[in-house]
């Protein structure tokens, strides 16, 4: 049934495929006529089966059928035995069908059209199935079918289970039946059936049974699907949770207007906003809706407006997303006042899978406000940000400062019965470790590697808040360097997965993330003022995840890295500076992310690959004039001269809402001698292109 | 047994084909002849599958030798009424005095009841990818560490087997001691080098103390021996399927499979084992019934219950209890006198030791009804007297011989349905047979 070579055609085949195809034609031409003439006497009708034991997959014949039915059963002279005949006859010629293709389509859909009627024995249709499912017991078709009827007849899932479980055993090497195992148990935990209370009672079951399949025969991959899915349901806290926030929790927050003087503030905590506002930032577990100014509540002394717009910050403008954004205005008449901000005391927070945010937290910090005192001296020009490695100096661990990591922390929902359930999660996961190192021992295995190494990150992940500390970091970094030699064809995934490993490492201690913060030049009247750099430079990241902890940069440097894509960069709302120079960016739309960092000021995209590949792969997710979702905003704009839009709206889709003082796009195919003033028209704000002073 | 129920009556009371014993040939003979669409009556007048194919317990062993070295004594039926148009034959006492020569030493089996199998026609196992895949899969007491060591060297005499170069083993390994080989192939556990040797290869004696061990099996001849299964199954293996759905023709045969039996030595599943753990508790008495007018002739079968059921052939397989060697009897005594001992000593260590092979020549004689008196003599269980290993090597062949013989006409197994998957309707022999227990 399976992994069948095929063969070329012999003539003798080719023969008889062209008699068939007369045969075909000719029965079909009839039937057409009796189809559009709606004549469904017993002769029309008999001549369709016929047709359809010949082809399947004649979906009109199908239908005509379904229309011959109903055309019979409003019959005025009908009654329930001749109503049962007429349906036990479609049944037959689905089955006979079935013979001829079993994996047609429409049969099995005529199939299912008869027996919602409720008409046909049912107890037949197992018995049928049990046919079918002998002659190939991986069918999705049948499956599916099965699937069907069983609900139909009201067929206990645990009955279902118990069958999995059957085939399973006759040979494990079945991704219908595994798949259909999740189903059910998903189905038998989401009821709380008996014996299937909660995930801890179940899964380590489950991973026991699985271990069998994958021990007896690594080669094999239907027994991994299904422990990807264990891991995922053992993992995966349903309920969303606030991972993160800007302003941290306890934070002094410093805020000064435009270019100006301050003191002795903390450059970590300390934010130069020109638009007198500054953002609120909430970073949760998962994708949410439903944050609102009903939902998150601020309580402060200086703003008497309820009312803040808080703002999904994704890329695919729907009202879900992970981080949330609202701005809120800074304060005029008190020089310090302290800020509290609660979260889901009413439950309309809800994640994607409808599980409700049920963790109201409160997150408290101070506000002080630095007196602005203008000098139109120092407006007038604006400073090149030069990003050489002589500019920058260690910052060290001089300063006690609070970086906001540290005080983060705070934020932590301990939650007693949190913990409690997740003490099983733990385990398993430990177990799930000692299981797999053995493997290895045994032999060397990639899915054995990659598995490991996604167990040791979840473990490393779920023991965090207890740890403090990514304990197998390193182990899971060199077993993503490994599967990279032996399996290049993934190699893209593994790196993608090692960035994040990467960054989540540098990211979750004081320690290591001051190693990577340094301090522009010593001058602290520049643009970006007394600014911490966050230099993530040189690491050969292919992706920029596990942001959460940076939410406070304001300076970043990605530069000499291999990223592709920078999504997820948008939850960054205090960005100013931006490096991504010497990456492998593709195109313009895959800097989409960068529109909604409203305070990015100098942006470095040189030397990547934008314009280098004709064909944009990133350009179908971008909403684009193409996809109709932006394509009023350009008609309203009426200054933009046409040819800007047609050739380079990506650039003008990209550009147009930053306010840029200084670009960097030299070293890119795009950036020809056409695009510089291009990019001028759209971005009215920029002082300096590629070093170059504008007027 | 009083309290079961009686059978009830078997309906219709007419078949094409009547088989006595479950044992493997007269399963495949029934598969076959339903495959051609004959009507079958499939019976066995023991309580456990698989005759002389069977797979029981050691324990057991004092039972199946009683009952077919004594007749039990069932209750005749009455006989009277119908003498005239048939006689009847009392099957059991005229020829199951098969192990009447064969003593158990009670210690033995005390000691050892709970560790063994005994295979009374030796292992049967498949060397089939999927089907071994599945049996090692559901075997509960493998550790994980076994399963995939086994696993990854089936693959590996698979992949020898079928010539692929990256696979293949060496000449020198081959001529190497197989102990050796299996240690330098890096066999982790302990435990599954000697599933290897001694439950699979079927070695006999110590292979680990070279000094003493009187058959030292080389490579070769151990890769041999699992290419015997792996070569039988390519003739054979849709024969198995058919057994198989034969057996479990209901649909719930995965539950009666046993995590693979006892002491390991049964890893993997027997032809036999299916056989009998299939077993259900029936007392079923079969009297061949034979006309009296035509001497020849037999006409069908009288069961305990009475009833008479007739067919136009009818199949038995019986061992002719004659030829049994006698020598190799008191070979298997000193034996097990000599490594009972082993076996006390180290239990815990689970080492499987050789503790008898008998080695018994027997002759098959099929008794055919079909107008008039057929013999064929058939010698089953050893492919070469020389080097005594059990194996099914010939039994097929001489399977579908007497087929042939039955049937001339007909195909044994066409091949049709196994060419083309998509139309295979496992249904059709299922169908025509009956099976009764």
């Amino acid at each position: 049934m399976h992994g069948r070579p095929r063969k070329a055609p012999k003539p003798e085949d080719e023969a008889a495929a062209t008699a068939k195809a007369q045969k075909l034609r000719a029965l079909q031409t009839q039937f057409f006529s009796f189809h559009h003439s709606k004549i469904y006497t017993k002769d029309a009708v008999e001549l369709s089966a016929k047709l359809l034991e010949i082809n399947p997959e004649s979906y009109t014949a199908w239908n005509y059928r379904k229309l011959a039915v109903e055309h019979y059963l409003s019959q005025p002279d009908c009654n329930p035995d001749s109503v049962k005949s007429v349906l036990n006859d479609e049944l037959g010629v689905v089955e006979s069908a079935l013979r001829q293709n079993f994996k047609s389509y429409g049969a099995w859909h005529h199939r299912k059209w008869v027996l919602s009627k409720g008409h046909s024995s049912i107890d037949h249709e197992l018995r049928l199935l049990d046919k079918f499912q002998k002659a190939d017991s991986r069918n999705f078709h049948a499956w599916n079918y099965r699937r069907f009827v069983s609900e139909l007849m009201n067929r206990s899932e645990k009955d279902e289970l118990k069958y999995t479980e059957d085939m399973i055993y006759t040979n494990f090497s079945n991704y219908s039946a595994w798949h259909n195992r999740s189903v059910l148990l998903s189905a038998l935990l989401e009821k709380k059936a008996e014996g299937f209370l909660s995930k801890e009672n179940v899964l380590p079951e489950e991973y026991e049974f699985i271990h069998q399949a994958i021990f007896t025969d690594p080669d094999d991959q239907s027994g991994w699907f299904y422990h990807l899915w264990l891991l995922d349901q053992t993992v995966t806290i349903d309920y969303p949770l606030l991972v993160s926030t800007w302003p941290a929790h306890g934070s002094d927050v410093f805020l000064v207007g435009d270019r100006c003087q301050i003191g002795s503030s903390s450059p970590f905590t300390t934010l130069f906003s020109d638009s007198g506002s500054f953002p609120i930032v909430l970073y949760f577990n998962q994708p949410v809706e439903g944050v609102s100014s009903s939902t998150v509540s601020i309580e402060c002394g200086f703003n008497k407006s309820k009312d803040l717009l808080w703002e999904p910050l994704s890329v695919s403008n729907s009202q879900t997303a992970q981080v949330w954004v609202a701005h809120l205005k800074f304060p005029t008449s008190e020089l310090d006042s302290s800020v509290e901000v609660s979260v889901g005391h009413t439950k309309e927070i809800v994640s994607r899978r409808g599980f409700q945010y049920n963790h109201p937290s409160t997150f408290s910090f101070k506000v002080h406000v630095q007196p602005v005192e203008r000098d139109s001296s120092q407006v007038s020009v604006a400073e090149n940000i030069l990003w050489r490695e002589e500019n920058f100096n260690v910052y060290g661990e001089q300063a006690e400062e609070s970086i906001p990591i540290v005080s983060f922390d705070r934020l932590c929902i301990k939650n007693g019965h949190e913990s409690a359930a997740s003490n099983w999660r733990i385990e398993a996961l430990a177990k799930e470790i000692e299981c797999f190192r053995e493997l290895l021992l045994l032999m060397d295995c990639k899915i054995g590697k990659l598995t490991l190494a996604r167990l040791l990150t979840a473990y490393d992940a779920m023991l965090f808040p207890f740890a403090n500390k990514l304990v197998h970091s390193e182990e899971v970094l060199e077993l993503y360097n490994d599967l990279m030699k032996l399996d290049p064809t993934h190699h893209r995934y593994y790196k993608d997965e090692y960035s994040s490993v990467l960054l989540q490492k540098m990211t979750s201690s004081k320690e290591s993330l001051l190693q990577h913060c340094f301090r522009y030049k010593d001058s602290v009247s520049s643009a970006i003022g007394n600014t911490i750099c966050l230099r993530l430079n040189n690491l050969s990241l292919s992706r920029t995840r596990a942001l959460e902890k940076l939410l406070w940069v304001q300076m970043l440097d990605l530069s000499h890295n291999e990223l592709q894509s920078i999504e997820g960069l948008e939850a960054m709302q205090l960005l100013s500076c931006l490096n991504l120079g010497n990456n492998k960016l593709r195109s313009l739309t895959a800097l989409e992310p960068l529109r909604k960092l409203k305070s990015l000021r100098v942006l470095d995209i040189s030397y990547n690959q934008i314009g280098d590949h004709s064909i944009d792969t990133t350009r179908y997710l971008c909403c684009s004039p193409l996809s109709h979702s932006v394509g009023r905003e350009l008609n309203k704009d009426e200054t933009v001269i046409n040819d800007v839009t047609l050739n380079y709206w990506e650039a003008f889709y990209v550009f147009r809402d930053l306010n840029l003082y200084q670009l960097d796009i030299v070293g890119n195919t795009i950036a020809d001698e056409k695009f510089k003033p291009v990019l001028v028209k759209i971005m009215p704000t920029l002082k300096r292109l590629d070093g170059e002073l504008l007027d | 047994m009083d309290d079961i129920p009686p059978n009830p009556p078997i309906d219709p009371t007419t078949y094409d084909l009547i088989v006595i014993g479950t044992g493997l040939p007269e399963s495949i003979i029934a598969a076959a002849a339903s495959a051609t669409s004959k009507s079958v009556l499939h019976l066995d007048p023991n309580p456990f599958y698989g005759s002389h194919f069977c797979s029981i317990p050691l324990a057991d062993l004092p039972s199946f030798l009683s009952t077919h070295s004594t007749s039990p004594s069932p209750p005749r039926p009455h006989l009277s009424d119908e003498s005239n148009e048939f006689s009847v034959l009392d099957y059991l006492s005229s020829s199951l005095l098969l192990y009447r020569h064969l003593r158990v030493s009670p210690d033995l089996l005390d000691q050892n009841s709970r560790t063994f199998n005994l295979d009374v026609a030796g292992l049967g196992e498949s060397l089939e990818c999927a089907g071994f895949q599945s049996s090692i899969f559901r075997d509960r007491s493998l550790g994980l560490t076994e399963k995939n060591q086994l696993m990854r060297f089936f693959k590996l005499v698979q992949g020898h087997l079928a010539g692929e170069p990256d696979v293949k083993i060496s000449d020198e390994d081959l001529q190497s001691p197989f102990v050796d080989f299996l240690n330098e192939w890096d066999c982790r556990p302990k435990l599954n080098r000697l599933f290897i040797l001694y439950a699979i290869a079927m070695a006999d004696y110590d292979q680990e103390h070279t000094g003493v061990c009187r058959d030292l099996l080389k490579t070769k001849v151990g890769i041999d021996q699992l290419a015997l299964y792996k070569h039988l199954l390519a003739g054979f293996k849709m024969h198995l399927e058919l057994c198989y759905i034969l057996f479990m023709g209901k649909g719930n045969y995965p539950k009666l499979l046993p995590p693979c039996c006892c002491q390991r030595l049964h890893l993997c599943i027997a032809y036999a084992s299916y056989c009998i753990t299939c077993r259900q508790v029936e007392d079923l008495h079969i009297f061949p019934l034979k006309t009296s007018q035509d001497s020849g002739c037999y006409k069908g079968v009288r069961l305990a219950s009475g009833q008479d059921i007739f067919s136009q052939k009818l199949i038995m397989i019986q061992p002719l209890s004659s030829a049994y060697n006698s020598e190799s009897n008191a070979a298997a005594q000193n034996e097990t006198a000599g490594s009972s001992s082993t076996g006390t000593s180290d239990p815990g260590e689970g080492k499987p030791t050789l503790l008898w092979s008998a080695l018994y020549v027997q002759e098959l004689t099929l008794v055919v009804s079909y107008g008039y008196f057929f013999l064929v003599k058939l010698i089953y269980l050893f492919n070469s007297h020389a080097n005594g290993k059990l194996n099914y090597d010939d039994l097929v062949d001489a399977t579908e011989k007497l087929f042939k013989e039955i049937y001339p006409e007909d195909e044994f197994f066409p091949q049709t349905s196994s060419e083309n998957p998509e139309d295979d309707d496992d249904g059709e022999f299922s169908r025509n047979i009956k099976i009764c227990y």
